[in-house]
């Protein structure tokens, strides 16, 4: 349910670190079922900025909608298209090919907050 | 000497309800009135600060234009034209209130007005020439203002009158009050590009509204960048080289300074009870230095009445009106009482906030055995289209019979919502009565139906329980 090899916030999204000071993000497993079918994800343009637990973007489900908390403060590399045709995506393989952007941030002890795995999953009640 | 059925003091919202309906029951009414007719409520008050908000909503509408495929380019505020439609606002309703009372029959006096005895009054017009009037009756509705608060530099403060009046927006301020007006004005000032800072005595935002309600209010108002800080003492304002002032408080012990452009008062109030000859009267005032009634707006002196703000009670013009028609009534010989059981409240945040009736909160303090529903604006058509899917409808009733005892709204359109709320906490209407009215589809009115029906577990547009 939850990757050990990616790191955790408390609203719901992950990163997962492909050098040293930039990440994938995403939402995790237990964020889509409580979502149930996502029809729209609003993403930054890249060159954006993030700041650490603040809205990135907007995802909207058949049941809700819910602003995206960036897991670091940085910059926005790359954001991932795809779900602009398929927002289906973050319910399929919410850790895969429905990643949401790519960021490069500056200082690498923001990740001192974010948490592991099973933070989080004691975090979501189990 | 001049007669009157009826003499009614101030023409703010309980004055001149109570003087159109004194004049529509046969009396013969003066009303008077030493500055604007419309009182706090049009020329100082919701009327002025729904126009702001206005100007909020519409800032928001065009950043969301691109949603729908609108581009809404030059989205700048110029804050003077702002300001000349607030006025042209105003204007167009105290005309209206003009109107009102002329074709209902009511003379209209500007001056200050003074008993002599309890049935005898003096007017003075601002050329400072007297007139004795003989009144059956007087309704003493003069308002309330704000209050200076007692601390080093609490006269440097605006208060809800003057932020209405600048000329400029503020690049930063400081609100004393998380009340529905001090929330209200941060949220709108925020929108409108201020950096607010609110500073709350008590340790909750939005005292005394549903606590449900009020957190959902402040996990949407996250993103509107209010800085809040509850538990906060304010103890002197200082003026400061930088930024034009400087607040000094406490913050659980531990002191804090804001520095901003302006420090507004919104919260303490005081009634304008000075000039009328109250004391020499004997006019018994309350707890809140108001001056104290009964149910059918008398006072202590038989043939005075009070309406409004100058009560100190239920500081809304809504109440104000009611209390106006009630006291005006009773002046005319009818039997009438004020009923503060459906007393809505709301704010022009955003999202917006607006209830009526009893909390779950008070409704279990009052020993109801209570059952609550919500139905969140996120399953409802209506607010999909508008791509405004935050906040829910609150509904709470009393178990045995489902009667509705409160109703409270977080979203869009909340103030416009909560009528037919109103109307059924006030007919003591059942959750079954509400969802067996049909509601236009697709309308966010049809939220407060799923709601209602949510109390037996039969909402329409919600997920089942697993």
């Amino acid at each position: 349910m939850y990757p050990d090899n990616l790191k955790y916030n408390v609203e719901h999204t992950w990163l997962r670190l492909e050098a040293p000071t930039k990440g994938r993000v995403g939402i995790t497993v237990y964020a889509q079922e409580r979502l149930k079918e996502v029809v729209f994800v609003e993403l930054p343009d890249v060159g954006a900025e993030t700041v650490q637990m603040q809205p990135f973007g907007v995802i909207e489900s058949v049941k809700a909608t819910n602003d995206l908390y960036s897991p670091v403060s940085g910059t926005v590399m790359e954001v991932n298209e795809r779900l602009k045709d398929d927002p289906g995506l973050v319910n399929r393989d919410p850790y895969g090919e429905g990643w949401m952007v790519m960021i490069e941030f500056g200082n690498a002890e923001e990740l001192d907050a974010l948490i592991s795995a099973e933070a989080y999953r004691l975090a979501v009640g189990g | 000497m001049e007669e009157r059925d009826v003499l009614v003091i101030g023409a703010g919202p309980a004055g001149y309800a109570a003087a159109i309906r004194a004049a529509q029951l046969g009396g013969k009414v003066t009303i008077v009135e030493k500055e604007a007719l419309g009182g706090t409520c049009l020329n100082h008050g919701c009327i002025p600060t729904r126009v702001f908000a206005r100007a909020a909503e519409l800032l928001e509408t065009g950043s969301r234009g691109k949603d729908y495929g609108i581009a809404f380019r030059d989205q700048t505020i110029e804050f003077s034209k702002l300001i000349a439609r607030k006025d042209i606002v105003v204007k167009t309703l105290v005309a209206g209130v003009r109107m009102l009372l002329g074709e209902n029959g009511v003379e209209a006096v500007e001056g200050r007005a003074a008993f002599n005895s309890p049935r005898e009054l003096s007017i003075t017009a601002p050329d400072g020439v007297r007139k004795i009037i003989l009144a059956r009756n007087t309704v003493i509705a003069p308002g309330a203002r704000c209050r200076a608060l007692s601390i080093s530099g609490g006269d440097m403060m605006l208060d809800t009158t003057a932020i209405l009046q600048l000329k400029e927006i503020p690049r930063s301020m400081v609100i004393l009050g998380a009340g529905c007006i001090g929330m209200s004005l941060a949220s709108v000032f925020s929108r409108l590009g201020a950096a607010v800072t609110v500073l709350e005595e008590s340790n909750s935002m939005l005292n005394g509204i549903d606590g449900e309600v009020v957190s959902q209010y402040q996990k949407e108002a996250k993103k509107n960048k209010i800085a809040y800080f509850p538990e906060c003492r304010i103890q002197a304002v200082e003026h400061d080289s930088n930024d034009g002032m400087r607040v000094l408080a406490s913050l659980k012990g531990e002191e804090l300074t804001v520095n901003a452009q302006c420090v507004v008062n919104a919260e303490e109030r005081e009634p304008n009870i000075e000039g009328l000859g109250l004391a020499d009267l004997g006019i018994r005032l309350n707890e809140k230095k108001g001056i104290a009634v009964d149910k059918a707006m008398r006072t202590n002196i038989a043939g005075v009445f009070a309406a409004g703000d100058v009560t100190m009670e239920h500081m809304w013009t809504h109440a104000a009106y009611m209390e106006g028609v009630v006291a005006a009534e009773n002046a005319m010989g009818k039997e009438s009482h004020a009923d503060y059981s459906a007393m809505p409240y709301w704010t022009c945040t955003l999202p917006s906030v607006a209830g009526v009736g009893l909390t779950e909160e008070k409704a279990v303090e009052m020993g109801y055995d209570v059952k609550s529903s919500r139905f969140s604006f996120a399953g409802n058509g209506m607010a999909v289209v508008l791509g405004q899917r935050t906040g829910m409808v609150k509904l709470i009733t009393e178990r045995k019979y489902g009667r509705v005892l409160g109703v409270h709204i977080v979203g869009a359109q909340a103030a416009e919502l909560i009528a037919e709320a109103a109307m059924a906490v006030k007919s003591e209407l059942a959750a079954e009565d509400i969802g067996a009215v049909l509601h236009p589809h697709p309308s966010l009115s049809e939220a407060f139906w799923e709601a209602a029906r949510g109390i037996d577990g039969n909402a329409i547009h919600l997920l089942p329980d697993k």
